[in-house]
């Protein structure tokens, strides 16, 4: 996906050119904002608030400061920070509101069952992570977004990213493992 | 990571609905079209350069008037 072409068809005022980056996009930012600790319902409120903040804000993106996905996931993720930060979130965090659930109200194979099972386990060690270092995570596992992307994202060094990377797997390895015990 | 927990956190734990770019669609169809604000370019840089280049001919003049100095009271003493 050529994204200075894209953007020199939109300044030519062509709308249908952004629907290319809403797809590209779109699977990475709600994966992004499954490990935040997001419910499926309020992922799809900011990834669609996402595309259109970066739709308002497309004449200020400056290829020269760095990637289009690296400013993109910027936007979802200070969206997500506030989301996070609201007491009726935090409320449903604790009661654990968010946990993922069944895409349909059938009876399911076994396997999709354990399938559930275990991204329920996950996302519940998730929020177990202090909020820096689920955001890490988050952004460690979109395949596009390299070491030195998520280090100018948190405002960081590679190092730090790094650290706080491995400190944060290991956290997480046990919480599950203490889970299997 | 236990069983498949990396996979897993990779694949994402959410997935986009179906439609979902037929719905951010629809509403960008009703936001005006974004406006460009106009980059810096060249001439901006120009000025810097010429202003470094500046900076650097006092500099060097001012040493050209250290060492003179120092030659000129060698050579009279």
């Amino acid at each position: 996906m050529n994204v200075t072409e894209i953007l020199r068809r939109i300044q030519a005022g062509d709308r249908h050119a952004f629907a290319p980056v809403v797809t590209r996009y779109q699977r990475p930012l709600f994966g992004f904002l499954g490990r935040m600790g997001l419910s499926q319902g309020v992922a799809e409120e900011i990834a669609q608030e996402t595309f259109l903040r970066a739709w308002r804000n497309l004449g200020q993106y400056n290829a020269a400061h760095g990637q289009f996905s690296t400013w993109l996931y910027t936007i979802a993720k200070n969206l997500a920070l506030n989301e996070l930060s609201r007491p009726a979130t935090m409320r449903e965090i604790a009661t654990g509101e968010t946990l993922p659930e069944p895409t349909c109200d059938r009876p399911q194979p076994p396997e999709a069952l354990s399938l559930n099972q275990q991204r329920k386990r996950l996302h519940a060690a998730l929020l177990q992570l202090p909020l820096a270092e689920r955001c890490v995570v988050a952004l460690a596992y979109i395949r596009d977004l390299e070491h030195s992307e998520i280090a100018r994202l948190e405002n960081c060094t590679i190092a730090a990213v790094k650290t706080r990377l491995h400190r944060a797997r290991g956290k997480l390895f046990n919480l599950l493992e203490n889970e299997d015990a | 990571m236990p069983e498949d927990f990396d996979g897993l956190l990779g694949d994402g734990l959410l997935a986009p609905p179906d439609g979902f770019t037929h719905r951010v669609m629809a509403q960008i169809a009703e936001l005006p079209l974004p406006e460009w604000r106009a980059q810096p370019k060249g001439p901006g840089i120009k000025i810097q350069w010429l202003a470094v280049a500046g900076a650097a001919l006092v500099g060097a003049a001012q040493l050209g008037a250290f060492i003179f100095g120092i030659w000129a009271t060698t050579a009279a003493s």
